[in-house]
């Protein structure tokens, strides 16, 4: 190898070396640069961070000013309400994600005679039922009986998938509740949704406070009870018109799974049950077990068409595991579990869908019989469908509540 | 860990900062304490969660072990590879110079594995899917392309490497006092996953220096840090990001097989060319601001390159550190320009083209590298022969500034296309090139069927002539930093603006080096 190069090397350049920094003695910064520079950092960054928290524009801070509306925060503040001002602290808690949130609290107070809230939240997983069941504890809800349903990859540990973890922040009862360090993870995420849109957002709202939440019927697509009972609004409507297609909207979701599964490099390590996703679970079962909670636990199914567009055999295989893992632990604690991935298993049926993975809540009534080992056709009470809630909604709703 | 986030400004950098500076004196602590803090920044990619980096430290509980290394991989590739080289260095320095086959061997082992660790993260898929290509060709059925992840900043810790083995061999450089000064070296985190690509030689001295073993740091060098770190990040997360924004609709049409009308096909490839530039000289400045906080000076990677006014003038200016690695290791070994003019000609090319193709491993890549081969090999001839007009008029330096210009965003119209279609190893990945440029120059391939118009927004219609007023008339970074006598007002407006771009953490775009 050759060392020279000649002066005319058209690519020749004298050596990338920083320039003299040599500042004379009068010229030299001392720490008042560097303080300045932190302070007009920090200080404008706090206001911004107050002024958003205050008017909360992202809905994800949990202001007293203009509450976030959305169903973390909501169902939180309504157990909070029943427990002191309406019917009472409730005595079975209905958990798990949105494929629960159509449970009938009615029914499952006739069921087991006691008082009931539904607690589903979207996308809920272990770190939910446990900062959910703290809260309660911490709250003075000590409930007899906690019926929780798994989504089959409730276990896996991706962020990607879960986005609504974030909702936490926006309760501070829930926030102070959630795991170390998954509190912090919710902190930074909620912290990063703070932008100048949001900001703007948040000063109009400090500067004309809306006085009440009154929302028209028209503008919803789907409306919380007070009891925590969740109506799909647009498809109950569509339902009753004969015009709802459930093959397409399965067909949907699909495409839309297989969207987000893209968004990762190896989608089976996201959804394969995750060691810490498992002990938080365990946690909450061994929460629940040293107060003196009863819990039963049952993996939820999807429709069989749904199945067989997105579930590959590796994706099946997961589910099998989860459930292994899931009866194990439950086993280990004395308490029930029960694999509801067949419709078979509790009498199902697939035209009970609303699509790939939410039951109607007639499925879902014939899944919490055979839970409580009730035969699925058996109707124990007649409590009113959606559309005649709808024709005649309750007092309390999303609609007029913050 | 991304600069422009709030975990890296307001937790990472300040604890790092402080238990630097304070946390002890020694040179051992501080060489210690930057390793060590360089590699939890980069392996912070490999972690979705503060728990998940938690649990991967706790290696007692079961499947703890296999976790710990699946997290770490990376950073356990950069180990192994600087390992491998400090040692061959060592082994070489020991050796006398007469020696010189047992040194040509540590050489080469060293060499073999940083190409072969190259080789195998970057071009294993370009050269399995070149393979079935040939394999097909002769007949042969399909063969699969191997997916490998690459992992960040690979193509820059490595040339670094490489480099501090090559100058021990030649013995222009003096080897690393202890394992420690090396891997502090190679991982400092400022500079590790995109650059500038520094030199032992840059370093060596610098964790030596008076600077270092001061209790305090120098408030002059923290100065001009936070000013270089303020302005790279505006760079970035103001400009450089708003142009990606307002380009996403031209950019998504095409990529979806839309076509574009010459003005707009000239504004997509122009807001590319800026957002390009305000990117990675936006990290550029961080690092190199960065360094000044821990007392270390990294080489200028950008001067005002769209002001150059020849090709061999904009590698001058443009990404410095890999042009001037290039020379010394690739160039002037080849026989640099001593020999006939075809032969500069012909070094000048595959320097080029090796660069292209340390971009990445694509077809588009090899073919960038060519343009600017080609454009240095052209303009080294037509100089020769008085054919470059003079800069020595305002005209002449004007024309060339532009003509240089033009040539170089020719080849950004390719770049761009090999940066989305990195993973497209056959023939057919040319084709977004060649049809953004045709759509350039108002041509359009026959039979192509009809597709949706993009539209130039307004912003990107003023963004575009505001950055290039920025890059022909405005000072760079380095000239605000090192010219402005920095007083508290100037503070004040850094801080304020690093408020203001700490609103666009969120968006969490990465920077576009580091993918390469």
């Amino acid at each position: 190898m050759s060392l020279e190069a000649t002066v005319s090397d058209p690519l020749i350049r004298e050596q990338a070396t920083v320039r003299a920094t040599t500042v004379p003695a009068e010229n030299r910064s001392g720490p008042g640069f560097a303080l300045t520079w932190a302070a007009s950092f920090l200080i404008p960054l706090a206001a911004v961070m107050a002024v958003n928290i205050l008017g909360n524009g992202t809905g994800l801070f949990p202001s007293k000013l203009n509450p976030a509306v959305s169903d973390r925060p909501w169902k939180a503040r309504r157990i909070d309400h029943q427990a002191r001002h309406e019917r009472g602290k409730p005595e079975v808690l209905v958990m798990g994600s949105s494929r629960m949130m159509q449970v009938q609290p009615p029914y499952v107070e006739a069921l087991t005679g006691h008082r009931t809230f539904n607690w589903g939240v979207s996308a809920a997983g272990p770190l939910d039922w446990l900062t959910q069941l703290r809260y309660a504890l911490d709250s003075g809800i000590k409930p007899r009986l906690i019926i929780v349903g798994v989504d089959e990859f409730a276990l896996g540990g991706n962020l990607i998938l879960n986005r609504f973890e974030i909702q936490n922040a926006a309760h501070w009862g829930l926030f102070r509740r959630m795991p170390f360090p998954e509190n912090l993870s919710t902190l930074a995420n909620a912290v990063e949704q703070v932008r100048l849109e949001s900001t703007w957002e948040s000063l109009k709202i400090l500067a004309n406070p809306p006085v009440a939440r009154k929302r028209s019927m028209k503008r919803v697509s789907y409306l919380l009870l007070g009891d925590g009972y969740l109506i799909y609004r647009d498809r109950v409507v569509a339902k009753a018109a004969g015009t709802y297609d459930l093959a397409q909207s399965i067909r949907q979701q699909s495409v839309d799974w297989r969207l987000r599964l893209d968004q990762v490099a190896d989608p089976l390590e996201v959804l394969r049950p995750a060691e810490r996703n498992i002990e938080l679970f365990e946690q909450f079962l061994d929460l629940a077990r040293s107060n003196g909670i009863e819990v039963r636990v049952a993996m939820l199914p999807l429709h069989p068409y749904y199945v067989s567009l997105t579930l590959t055999p590796a994706m099946k295989r997961i589910r099998t595991d989860a459930s292994a893992i899931l009866a194990r632990v439950c086993a280990e604690r004395g308490f029930r579990y029960r694999d509801f991935t067949s419709l078979d298993s509790f009498g199902g049926s697939a035209d009970e869908f609303w699509d790939g993975a939410h039951q109607t809540p007639e499925n879902l009534r014939r899944m919490i019989n055979t839970l409580f080992d009730l035969p699925p056709a058996q109707v124990v009470a007649k409590v009113p469908n959606d559309f005649q809630i709808l024709e005649n909604p309750p007092a309390v709703t999303t609609l007029n509540t913050w | 860990m991304l600069f422009n986030s709030y975990e890296f400004v307001l937790l990472f950098l300040p604890v790092a900062f402080g238990l630097f500076w304070y946390g002890g004196r020694g040179l051992r602590w501080r060489l210690g304490f930057l390793t060590l803090a360089s590699y939890v920044f980069y392996s912070w990619w490999q972690f979705d969660s503060l728990d998940e980096f938690a649990r991967s430290l706790a290696v007692w509980r079961p499947g703890g072990i296999r976790d710990f290394f699946w997290h770490w991989r990376f950073s356990l590739v950069m180990l192994a590879s600087s390992s491998v080289d400090y040692f061959a260095a060592a082994a070489m320095a020991k050796l006398a110079p007469e020696r010189r086959g047992g040194r040509r061997l540590l050489l080469a082992v060293s060499l073999c594995a940083n190409i072969g660790l190259l080789a195998f993260f970057k071009y294993a898929g370009f050269f399995s899917a070149m393979a079935g290509q040939v394999w097909q060709f002769m007949g042969g059925g399909p063969l699969p392309v191997m997916a490998v992840v690459l992992p960040v900043g690979i193509s820059f810790y490595t040339f670094e490497s490489m480099s501090y083995v090559i100058d021990i061999y030649r013995g222009v450089a003096a080897p690393a006092r202890s394992y420690l000064d090396y891997a502090a070296f190679i991982s400092f985190f400022p500079h590790l996953v995109a650059g500038p690509i520094i030199r032992w030689s840059d370093i060596l001295h610098q964790f030596r220096d008076e600077a270092w073993e001061r209790p305090a740091p120098d408030w002059q060098q923290v100065a001009i840090g936070l000013t270089l770190f303020t302005m790279g990040m505006a760079k970035k997360l103001v400009i450089a990001d708003r142009l990606h924004a307002e380009m996403t609709p031209l950019w998504s049409n095409f990529d979806t097989g839309g076509s574009m009308g010459p003005g707009a096909a000239w504004a997509a490839v122009l807001g590319y060319t800026f957002r390009l530039y305000f990117d990675f000289s936006g990290y550029s400045d961080m690092a190199t601001g960065l360094g000044h906080l821990f007392a270390v000076r990294l080489p200028q990677n950008f001067d005002s390159p769209y002001k150059a006014t020849d090709p061999s003038d904009f590698w001058r200016r443009w990404h410095i550190t890999l042009s001037t690695w290039l020379r010394d290791y690739l160039y002037i070994p080849l026989g640099g320009s001593r020999g006939a003019k075809w032969k500069t000609a012909r070094n000048l090319v595959i320097t080029m083209l090796l660069a292209g193709l340390w971009h990445g491993a694509a077809w588009l890549f090899v073919i960038w590298g060519a343009w600017h081969g080609l454009m240095l090999a052209g303009f080294h001839i037509l100089r020769g022969r008085g054919w470059w007009a003079s800069n020595e008029s305002r005209v002449g330096h004007w024309f060339n500034r532009q003509f240089t210009f033009f040539l170089v965003v020719l080849g950004w119209a390719v770049f761009r296309a090999a940066d989305v279609h990195e993973k497209g190893y056959g023939w057919d990945s040319i084709r977004p090139a060649l049809t953004m440029l045709g759509q350039m120059f108002g041509i359009r391939a026959a039979g192509a069927p009809d597709a949706p118009q993009a539209i130039v927004t307004p912003l990107l219609g003023a963004l575009i002539p505001l950055c290039w007023a920025w890059c022909n008339f405005m000072p760079n970074s380095f000239q605000v930093a090192y010219g402005l006598k920095l007083r508290k007002r100037h503070a004040l407006a850094a801080g304020s603006a690093m408020a203001l771009c700490a609103l666009h953490f969120g968006f969490k775009l990465d920077f576009l080096y580091f993918r390469f």
